[in-house]
Parts: structure tokens; C-alpha cells; sequence
């Protein structure tokens, strides 16, 4: 089901093979999976597929046991997380993890300081204006002073979509940043995803809300129990038999 | 004020401190604020680790005294001046702080707390066996006789060293805290892995704010012989460092350099006085209480106090 485009075109992301082991439970077992520069992507898959594991891997907070990540034509396997930030790939956590002693504003500092591309320097304005930009995007500059810890979930949400664009990265994966969201709030995010393209952004987005990802997604890829079922047209995979008996069971 | 303006003042503020102490007559001052100085470094260097990056460390006293017998050692090899022991002491402790920073790599929270107190009882037995340097019994440095600057005794020399350090060790502490390190250690300190997925580079920090600190609590230490004339084992390892350089800090405030100079001078001088008009015994039963006090009442200090007050008074 790969889409022809992708074979020819250089990807932005070549996950090939990738095997991820915990003791004797294999979490991920050879997936493969490319994403085109500014291609958005859902991935979709029951709890405890492996979405996770293999956002971890391709961050960085995880080792892969076997296959390879590459990134811009480069090889990720000896690159720590933090190097692969600085090369384009940000991530957001699917439980928000502020910098909670420190005010909105200066969680973007944290980003803009060390994966800003052309080093902003600390505290000038040129750093405040950046991090306002980005805040106002996300619709957090009211709260730009307020402390990070006291914001509630929605907001917590979106400081960790604002840090991630404040990496500037190339691919953007957004792992549940809409789960136990609201209606109105899932639209809310998915505006700034969307968004997102504009930048020329990959977004990867692993997302249980559906209706969020089909309306995302230009391609879906889904993963069961730690295996890539199928990969294409949102609308195909969905109708695949394969996925809706993982989905339902049989 | 920019960091250089700050360390020119603080070099400044020290002649002048060195200056205004040739009016005082009684010695006893001398010894006893070399004392506090001495826990206003310590408290500032751990503060580098475990107040800026998070890591608690219980091992300052290993430190301490890899600083202290870095300097026995170098006075029964070839007895150099004041000055060159104390560089080697801070690159021998800064050396162990490296160590101490890998360590990270693997431990955090309680384990890495446990770790540096292990650090330090292996350090300690070491020295005890270590029969160069005196062992178990001790060793004996005599105070140089010439005294630079017509000074009268050593204790002023002293003294006047451990000035010096504390204004270079505070300098240090402020210029880290206000950099894009001090930024970095702070997003360790909130949530290490989303300061790693933020493109902070974790392990070079840390690994920098270790040695750092160990360097500093050594260079405390590489005076500590000079000022004893004698030094033993138990004296330089003692329990009462590691745990005055985390009370100190903590009642003082963490989160910047003027905390540990607080809770160090306010803790320090009460000991003193303490030790003088009631009993030695009672320095740590008070560093106890003031702990106890402090984590109920303003669990981030006194400076955490002042900013809340200051944040009051805005509204």
C-alpha cells in the first residue's frame, strides 16, 4: 500500500525495520514507515501497539534493537535526543511535561536558546518576540507570565505543541496531543497542525480521537501490536479489513 | 548587572572586606568568619549541582577533603605556595566532580543521593589507609613563617584567601545561573526528559555543573590543613559538611546564587555563636530545627519568601 510518490522522492523520515524489544516482548517488530517533507501523517493503532515505542525511537529517548532511523539522509543511530532536535525532529509528550518552575514564556526560551537553528541569544528581544509569535499562534500570549505548572490541560496541551514549534523542526510529531480534549478543543489544535503545513512541517500525528485524524491526515499508517498493517489513503485503510478486525476484534 | 560588572564588584567588595578586617584586633573573628566563608562556598558550589540541575549531592564532604589532602599531599611532596595548592586541590576535586557527573548517567533522585555518600565513605577509608598522608592518625602542616603583606599571623593570610574564593566562587555560581547553561540546568531540574526532547544537551551539563561544584567545594577545602595545622581523617570527611551544604542552601533559597550566601552567612553565624556562648554540640541539633522550620514554613527559602512577598506586593 506505499505510495508510489514516497519511493521516488527522498524522504524526510526512512524508518526501515525497526525492532524494539522490552525483555522477551517485542514492541515494535521490523516497521517501516517514510514521511515526505511537509507530509502529514496519522498514525493510528489500539493501546499498546506500539506508537509510542516508536515515536521514542525516532526522538531519541528510546534505542531501536534493530533497522534503522534516518533523518534527512542521515543515519540517527548514534545521535542522543537532544542532537536530534537540534537536526529537525521535535516531539511533544503525550502527558504534558512542562517546565514547571518556570513561566510560559520562558518554556520557549528553552527551545529558542538550544534548537533555535541560528542561536538566539538569552533574554534579548529578538527571543521574547519569537516566543510571542509562537505563543500567540497557540493562543497562549495572555498566559505568557503565568506559571507553567498552574495551566490547565488544554493549555498544558498546547505549551507542548508552542515548545515543539519553537525547536524549529522539519518534522513535528505530535504524539495524543487531543486525547480527553473537548469538541471545540480538538479544533483548536488541529487549526495549529494544520497550520504547521504552512511552515513546511511534517506533522506525524498519533491520535486515538478519529475524527481528528481523518480530517488530518493525507495518509494513515497503522500499527498493531507492533506491526505495520497497513499504510495509505485514509479512507482505504479504514475500510480495510485488517484494521477495522484489529480495531473490533473478530 | 552584567556578569563582568558583577565580578569586578565582588573583587572590589573583597579587597575592601580585607582591607576593613586589619581593624580588628581580636583573632577569634578571623577564624570564625573563615569558617562561615568556608560553608558560603560549599553551600554555593552544591547549589551548581543540586540546586540549579536537581542532583542531590551528599558527598560534599568527600570533596571537601580531596581538597584538604590534595593540600597535605602537596605540603609532605614539595611544600609550594598557598596558591598553587589551592588550583590543585579545585582540579583534583573538579576531576572527582567529572566522575560524580557521569554518574548521573544512570542514577537520579535517592540512588544518586546514596551514590555520592558511598563516594564519600570509600574516599574516607582510602585516606585512613593512606599512610602518606598521615592515615589514621593524622598529619601535622606547620604555617609558613613568612607572612606576605605584613600581615601578623597566618590566620589573616587565610582569611584573606578565603575571601578571595568566596568572591570567585559566588562570581562563577551567578555567571552559570545567568547563562544559557543556568537555563539548561533549570529545565533538567523541572523534567530532564522534556529538556532533552527540547534540544538541551543533558548529560554535557550535568557533567559541567559536577565538576564545577566539585572543583569549588575542593578549592574550600585545600585551606582547611593551614588552618588546623593538623588534619585526621574524620575531621576532613566530616558528616557535618554534606549536610550543612544542603541545609544551607535550602534554607536560603536554591533557585539563584544569593540563596546559599544567605542560608550559609545566617546558618554559619548561628553556629558560631552558638559554639561560643552555649555549646559546640548544639551546631547541628540548630541545623536540624532551622531545616525543619524552614521546609514547613517557606519550602523555598528565604529567597522564594522574598520573591512571593515581592510578587504580593505587585498585585
Amino acid at each position: 500500500m506505499e505510495a508510489a510518490a514516497q519511493e521516488v522522492s527522498e524522504p524526510l523520515l526512512q524508518v526501515s525495520a525497526v525492532t524494539k524489544r522490552f525483555g522477551g516482548f517485542t514492541a515494535l517488530d521490523q516497521v517501516d514507515l517514510a514521511v515526505a517533507p511537509g507530509e502529514r501523517l496519522g498514525l493510528i493503532g489500539p493501546n499498546g501497539s506500539g506508537k509510542s515505542t516508536l515515536v521514542n525511537c525516532i526522538a531519541g529517548t528510546l534505542r531501536n534493537d534493530g533497522g534503522s532511523i534516518r533523518f534527512k539522509g542521515r543515519d540517527l543511530a548514534r545521535d542522543p535526543a537532544f542532537k536530534r532536535v537540534h537536526l529537525g525532529v521535535a516531539r511533544t509528550f503525550q502527558i504534558p511535561r512542562p517546565f514547571a518552575s518556570m513561566s510560559v514564556v520562558d518554556n520557549l526560551r528553552i527551545p529558542l536558546l538550544y534548537s533555535g537553528g541560528s542561536r538566539v541569544t538569552l533574554d534579548t528581544n529578538k527571543a521574547t518576540d519569537e516566543a510571542m509569535h509562537i505563543l500567540d499562534q497557540v493562543g497562549l500570549s495572555a498566559k505568557a507570565d503565568a506559571m507553567s505548572g498552574g495551566l490547565t490541560q488544554v493549555d498544558m496541551r498546547k505549551l507542548e505543541l508552542a515548545r515543539a514549534i519553537a525547536a524549529k523542526p522539519a518534522l513535528l510529531i505530535a504524539d495524543e496531543a487531543m486525547a480527553g480534549l473537548s469538541a471545540s478543543e480538538v479544533d483548536d489544535i488541529l487549526a495549529l497542525l494544520f497550520a504547521m503545513k504552512e511552515r513546511g512541517v511534517a506533522v506525524l500525528m498519533i491520535e486515538h480521537v478519529m475524527r481528528a485524524v481523518m480530517k488530518f491526515s493525507e495518509r494513515i499508517a497503522v500499527l498493531v501490536a507492533g506491526r505495520k498493517i497497513a499504510d495509505g489513503d485514509p479512507q482505504a485503510v479504514v475500510a480495510n479489513p485488517e484494521v477495522i478486525a484489529a480495531y473490533l476484534g473478530q | 548587572m552584567s556578569n563582568r560588572k558583577f565580578a569586578a564588584v565582588a573583587v572590589v567588595l573583597a579587597l575592601a572586606l580585607i582591607a576593613a578586617s586589619r581593624l580588628v584586633t581580636n583573632d577569634y573573628y578571623f577564624s570564625a568568619a573563615y569558617t562561615v566563608l568556608q560553608f558560603v562556598i560549599l553551600a554555593t558550589a552544591w547549589n551548581i549541582l543540586g540546586g540549579y540541575a536537581g542532583y542531590v549531592n551528599f558527598g560534599s564532604a568527600a570533596f571537601f577533603a580531596v581538597g584538604a589532602y590534595s593540600s597535605v599531599f602537596l605540603y609532605k611532596a614539595v611544600n609550594p605556595p598557598l596558591i598553587v595548592m589551592i588550583v590543585a586541590g579545585a582540579l583534583v576535586a573538579g576531576l572527582l566532580g567529572l566522575a560524580v557527573g557521569y554518574l548521573t548517567l544512570r542514577m537520579r533522585g535517592v540512588f544518586f543521593a546514596i551514590a555520592t555518600l558511598a563516594l564519600a565513605v570509600v574516599l574516607h577509608t582510602f585516606v585512613v589507609n593512606w599512610d602518606y598522608v598521615g592515615g589514621a592518625r593524622g598529619a601535622y602542616i606547620l604555617q609558613p613563617r613568612d607572612l606576605p603583606f605584613g600581615l601578623k599571623r597566618y590566620i589573616h593570610v587565610l582569611f584573606g584567601a578565603m575571601v578571595l574564593m568566596t568572591a570567585f566562587a559566588l562570581v562563577v555560581a551567578r555567571t552559570i545561573e545567568t547563562s544559557a547553561i543556568g537555563r539548561g540546568l533549570a529545565a533538567i531540574r523541572d523534567d530532564e526528559l522534556a529538556a532533552e526532547c527540547a534540544g538541551v544537551p543533558t548529560l554535557r551539563l550535568k557533567i559541567l555543573a559536577a565538576t564545577v561544584s566539585g572543583a569549588l567545594m575542593g578549592m574550600a577545602g585545600t585551606t582547611f590543613p593551614y588552618y588546623l595545622s593538623y588534619v585526621e581523617p574524620s575531621a576532613a570527611f566530616n558528616l557535618s559538611y554534606a549536610v550543612n551544604s544542603i541545609a544551607m542552601p535550602l534554607i536560603g533559597g536554591m533557585t539563584s546564587w544569593l540563596g546559599p550566601l544567605l542560608g550559609a552567612v545566617l546558618l554559619g553565624t548561628v553556629q558560631q555563636v552558638v559554639q561560643v556562648t552555649v555549646s559546640s554540640e548544639w551546631n547541628l541539633l540548630i541545623v536540624g530545627v532551622l531545616l525543619v522550620v524552614f521546609v514547613t514554613v517557606a519550602p523555598n527559602g528565604i529567597m522564594g519568601w522574598i520573591d512571593a512577598w515581592k510578587r504580593r506586593r505587585r498585585k
